[in-house]
């Protein structure tokens, strides 16, 4: 009892007690914030991973493989496959207005099959809703446009007679306001750019039958095939401070040519065809790589560009005498499993199926050279060195923690050195040696839960706010710690584990007490009788 | 001493040795004390400063250890007779200790550095009301909140004597205990002591000054390491 009453007591004084407190909140909030980022990442990972990829793929190389219908036909009459979607796959250079070159990876594919094995369906951009959301935003932008009138009025007012340095920080203002006025305007002008495009029709249609709505009048989008590009692949999509994206030039309509090098079945590269596309949706997915890179078109339209479609054979030395006919060919197959079957056991079902498949059609590859891979296989690389870094982490400040068990240590030696009275006067009093040794633990006890407590409250801040940290972080002093480009993912993942958490605290709780336990050995030593002789 | 005394006997001291080692001479403070304290007596120890006598005190209250010989309280030997632990858990419910320095506990006020012997060791009831009447009773009552640095010395000596009574001690040591206060301060804590003593306390009482001593039953003296009759 009279541990507790003499704990809070040394606690409210002066300001080594808050030392302590302060190194234990900041470990606290350090390990938190590190395990709950890159524990965010790699379930971002493997989240992206299974709704992106489908659960298992297989493929051969660029030449692609025939007989792909009747093998999705057998993959989807096996009980643990739900669904399965040939894709083909190839790199190309997208042409846009100017002239102007983007390499981008073209996904041969039926947009509704592919919807059943990836989330497709909710990576597209343009639906009724988004597109009421930006109209609507844009709505109360336009109606904060005076006050930025003002604001700019105001500004160049303040401009006159201002000092050079003034003059210097008002203009960056001036500019700032300019650019949201600027925004505001251009966004508004595309987003009803979109709309007419779109003609009342459902966009998010569009993007799931590969259609392009009924034309408006002036219209001059080309009849054309349609794709769907990844938001990032247009420059001119741009995400503004607060990560909303301001559309800047719209391609949807526009005839723009992309160029594909197409490869035979023996594998020689044949002379690139241009065909011009238009788009009509866009996606996001939230994994920059793809949104980035990724176009989807039609499967037969790019199969026929990549001369990947049935053919007649001819005979080589006479080619008018054709001798039958080649198969189609696919580059892959993308396939789901049903509830309850995991990646890897369908990937071995079907490599099982695919053995029985290839002794049927003896002009398919067999399996090594068919691959076959869960989307896990596909990232192993990836998520083990996420994995890999977030314990090489955890490992450093772990031993940043050490240091402050030490610090703990040094912060409690400086108070038993300072209490030795006090410790020789309860001593005399009937206190026993546990008892005295017990005060400094209760009391390490009571600021490492203190400190724990600070820590995990900090840390779920920064952790929950971690994105509109970083944009800040970035706007005020042009720091950027997350690049997008090499994180594959445009926002900072985040995920606080209540488990992982816990082990934390208790971890720190008990840290503290074991930076008080030499300090704790040394009250219950003080000699009563030496530390009473002097006032 | 005489079996036939009315009075049982409180206290016994038997062949008190305690030597300390300066450097590389040795400093022999109590060279074979005996002395026996009966129940309910006031004892006053005068003797020179540096003679012993605190030293003396911390081994009648079971605070230090001696070198040689028996420190006894009811028979039972605090030394020889008790473990560490034990000999704490004597000192906290038997021994009430008043120091040369008042040492109280800065962090805690009045009535917590009054009631801080009750809280060590078992749990007592109404402790606090206790605490209270005792210093009700030593004239503190309106400063309970009060830390020690706001206090006068008297009015601290005052508080580490309350802090030795709350367990009802059989036993009050007292070191000096006007020894830092002033003539007139010093006189109303001896009067103090005279009332405690008219109820039955027995006290043992270390001083120097002589006139102090008159007011105890009966006076010794600590001279070269023994104790004589003053
Ligand atoms: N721990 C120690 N180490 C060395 N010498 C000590 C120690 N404790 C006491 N002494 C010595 O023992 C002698 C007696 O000390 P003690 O405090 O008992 O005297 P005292 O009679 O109470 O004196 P005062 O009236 O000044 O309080 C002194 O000479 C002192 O220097
Ligand atoms: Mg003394």
């Amino acid at each position: 009892m009279y541990k507790v009453l003499l704990t809070f007591r040394y606690l409210r004084r002066k300001i080594i007690p808050y030392l302590a407190i302060i190194a234990v909140t900041l470990c606290v909030a350090m390990l938190v914030i590190v395990i709950s980022i890159m524990g965010g990442f790699h379930s971002l990972l493997m989240g992206a991973g299974t709704q992106l990829m489908g659960d298992v793929k297989m493929e051969t190389g660029p030449e692609g493989f025939v007989y792909y219908e009747q093998l999705i036909d057998a993959i989807e009459a096996m009980p643990e496959a739900k669904a399965a979607v040939a894709t083909i796959e190839t790199f190309g250079m997208l042409q846009t207005r100017g002239n102007r070159n983007i390499v981008v990876q073209v996904v041969g594919v039926d947009p509704q099959k592919l919807a059943r094995v990836t989330s497709y369906g909710e990576s597209i951009y343009w639906t009724r809703e988004s597109l009421e959301k930006h109209l609507a935003e844009s709505d109360a932008a336009m109606d904060g446009f005076d006050q930025l009138v003002e604001q700019e009025r105001a500004l160049y007012e303040k401009l006159d007679g201002a000092s050079d340095s003034a003059r210097a920080r008002i203009g960056k203002k001036i500019e700032d306001v300019q650019d949201r006025m600027r925004d505001i305007r251009i966004g508004r002008m595309n987003l009803e750019i979109i709309k007419r495009y779109y003609n009342g029709t459902d966009p998010a249609s569009h993007a799931m039958n590969f259609t392009a709505p009924p034309k408006h009048e002036g219209d001059r989008s080309a009849d054309v095939p349609p794709m769907v590009v990844g938001l990032e692949v247009n420059p001119y999509n741009r995400r503004n401070d607060e990560g909303k994206y301001v559309i800047w030039d719209p391609w949807m309509g526009e005839p723009m040519s992309l160029t594909v090098l197409p490869i035979t079945e023996r594998g020689a590269v044949v002379d690139p065809k241009p065909r011009v596309f238009a788009a009509v949706n866009e996606f996001h997915t939230g994994w920059y790589e793809m949104d980035s890179k990724r176009v989807y078109v039609p499967f037969d339209v790019l199969q026929e560009m990549l001369l990947m479609g049935e053919a007649e054979l001819v005979d080589p030395n006479d080619p008018t005498v054709v001798i039958g006919t080649a198969p189609a060919r696919a580059y892959g197959i993308i396939v789901r499993a049903v509830d309850g079957v995991s990646a890897e056991e369908l990937r071995d079902a079907i490599a099982k199926r695919y053995a029985a498949f290839h002794a049927a059609h003896p002009d398919l590859p067999p399996e090594p050279f068919m691959s076959i891979y869960t989307w896990r296989q596909k990232l192993r690389n990836l998520l083990d060195t996420v994995e890999n870094e977030k314990n090489l982490m955890t490992f450093l400040f772990s031993i940043v923690s050490v240091v402050s068990i030490l610090l703990i240590l040094a912060i409690f030696y400086m108070i038993v050195l300072e209490k030795t009275r006090d410790i020789g006067i309860l001593r005399a009093l009937g206190a026993s040696r546990m008892g005295v040794a017990s005060i400094f633990l209760v009391y390490a006890g009571v600021i490492g839960a203190i400190g724990t407590a600070l820590g995990t409250v900090i840390a779920y801040f920064i952790v929950t706010y971690i994105n509109e940290l970083h944009a800040w972080l970035g706007r005020a002093f042009g720091i950027v710690i997350w690049d997008r480009r090499v994180y594959f993912f445009e926002n900072i993942p985040s995920r606080l584990d209540p488990t992982e958490v816990g082990v934390i605290a208790v971890a720190a709780v008990v840290a503290a007490v074991c930076g008080a336990i030499l300090p704790a050995m040394m009250a219950a030593r003080v000699d009563p009788v030496e530390s009473l002789r002097y006032e | 001493m005489n079996d036939t005394s009315v009075q049982s006997v409180s206290v016994s001291v038997e062949n008190l040795h305690k030597q300390y080692r300066m450097g590389s001479e040795d400093v022999r403070v109590l060279r074979g004390v005996d002395l026996s304290v009966h129940q309910g007596e006031w004892l006053a120890i005068l003797g020179a400063s540096g003679s012993g006598k605190s030293t003396l005190l911390h081994l009648i209250g079971g605070l230090d250890t001696p070198d040689t010989g028996t420190v006894h309280f009811n028979d039972r030997d605090i030394y020889a007779g008790l473990s560490t632990a034990k000999r704490d858990r004597f000192r906290n419910q038997h021994v009430g200790f008043v120091f040369q320095f008042y040492h109280l506990l800065p962090e805690l006020n009045v009535l917590e550095n009054t009631m801080i012997t009750g809280m060590i060791g078992p749990r007592r009831r109404e402790l606090r009301d206790k605490a209270g009447a005792l210093l009700e009773r030593l004239g503190l009552s309106d400063r309970l909140r009060h830390k020690p640095k706001e206090l006068s010395g008297g009015e601290r000596q005052r508080v580490a004597i309350a802090r030795a009574l709350i367990n009802e001690p059989d036993l009050l040591l007292a070191d000096e205990p006007t020894g830092n206060l002033d003539r007139a301060t010093g006189l109303t804590i001896l009067d103090l002591f005279a009332e405690l003593h008219a109820g039955g306390q027995t006290i043992v009482m270390v001083t120097h000054d002589e006139s102090i001593a008159e007011r105890a039953d009966r006076s010794l003296t600590l001279e070269n390491g023994v104790l004589a009759p003053h």
